[in-house]
């Protein structure tokens, strides 16, 4: 077994175990990794308004009104914070309180990209075409060290330091994992963010 | 005999909807939080801190950035405590292995930030702020008893 290993070390595994589909995903992936290598900005919160007019700031406070009220995620757990995610939406803490507990299953119906947990960069171009599939307007929430920055896995060659490398990020939960209760919070003071928002707004 | 069933069924039913509501009205009403809880900020206190880096070398993952100054009297002086709590584990080690139970973990758990800076806590820079330490690893605080850490005045300075 010793041997395999110690010959995969050195000259990787051989090509008669390699697919042409395995080929190509590795070298999609080695594309991505070459790519992301500088985060994106984060975004904080009533930046960037310009200068309103009386309807645009009318409008902006019913958009945002409803807009902040209801905040779809996408259903999508990564890792062991989607727990958390989990008990966030049953009933002891109760998303829909806030109006979010409609998890969509397509992206294309969601505002807010929950990634909760490791983000592997195989899963990272996918996590990055479901951000893509989302319609504007459209949140990200890092729940957790993970998702964060890596977390306790940051040194590993396979796990993506930070998923702002991949996406903008509005908002961080620090936790490993984040209680139940501190999503929320992180959920309320995205709610404070969406308020501030403006249909000047340009994202970057 | 039919119908003993579906009658059971109905009995738990009917049990359930008329327990009273489970939910916790989350930012009006808070989940009773154990006092050892291991909270997603730190405490840390200067006077008994000696700046000997044993919890930033305990940590599995090096988020804790100590800057020391020697003061004349050879003690050091912390100029920078900062702890990433953004890739934070909250194993609590840096509290096991701090000799001089000058750090503890906290009981706060809303620290959502908007950027990705915020998340550092430099506790150096934060001298008058209250700390809400949490007794994890110290459950003799729990009870107010002294525990065996010197008081600073008490601790021998090598000269
Ligand atoms: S932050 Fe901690 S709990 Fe969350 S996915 Fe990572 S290892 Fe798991
Ligand atoms: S907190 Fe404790 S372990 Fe860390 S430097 Fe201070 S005295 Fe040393
Ligand atoms: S709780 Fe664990 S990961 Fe966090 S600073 Fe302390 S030792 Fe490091």
């Amino acid at each position: 077994m010793v041997e395999v290993y110690q010959h995969y070390l050195r000259a990787g595994p051989p090509a008669a175990l390699l697919t042409e589909s395995d080929r190509d995903e590795g070298q999609r992936i080695n594309e991505l990794i070459m790519r992301c290598r500088t985060p994106y900005p984060d975004q904080p919160p009533g930046f960037d308004r310009g200068t309103p007019g009386i309807v645009v700031t009318t409008a902006d406070t019913m958009l945002n009104w409803a807009r902040r009220n209801s905040v779809w995620p996408v259903l999508l757990g990564l890792a062991c914070c989607a727990f958390e995610m989990i008990a966030a939406a049953a009933s002891r803490f109760d998303l829909a309180r806030f109006g979010m507990e409609v998890f969509r299953g397509s992206p294309r119906q969601a505002d807010l990209l929950i990634v909760s947990g490791t983000v592997t960069w195989k899963m990272g171009e996918a996590l990055r075409r479901i951000y893509d599939q989302m319609a504007e307007p459209k949140w990200v929430m890092a729940m957790g060290s993970c998702a964060t920055c890596g977390g306790p896995f940051t040194n590993a060659y396979n796990v993506v330091n930070g998923v702002n490398l991949l996406m903008p990020v509005d908002i961080y939960v620090p936790g490993c994992p984040p209680r139940p209760d501190a999503l929320i919070y992180g959920l309320m003071q995205l709610q404070k963010k969406i308020e501030q928002e403006s249909l000047a707004r340009k994202r970057k | 005999m039919y119908g003993t069933g579906i009658l059971k069924a109905l009995a738990v039913t009917f049990k359930n909807a008329l327990r009273p509501p489970f939910t916790v009205q989350y930012p009006d009403e808070k989940v009773a939080i154990s006092l050892r809880f291991r909270g997603y900020n730190f405490a840390w206190y200067r006077e008994k801190c000696t700046v000997c880096c044993t919890c930033a070398k305990a940590c599995p993952v090096g988020i804790i950035y100590i800057v020391g100054r020697l003061q004349p009297n050879n003690a050091y002086y912390a100029e920078r405590f900062e702890i990433d709590t953004g890739r934070c584990l909250f194993c609590g080690l840096c509290v096991e292995s701090c000799p001089f139970e000058a750090i503890y973990m906290g009981r706060e758990f809303e620290q959502a930030k908007y950027a990705r800076r915020e998340e550092f806590i430099d506790w150096a820079k934060k001298d008058g702020d209250p700390r809400v330490p949490s007794s994890w690893f110290r459950p003799c605080e729990e009870a107010g008893v002294e525990t065996h850490y010197l008081q600073p005045e008490q601790r021998k300075v090598n000269l």
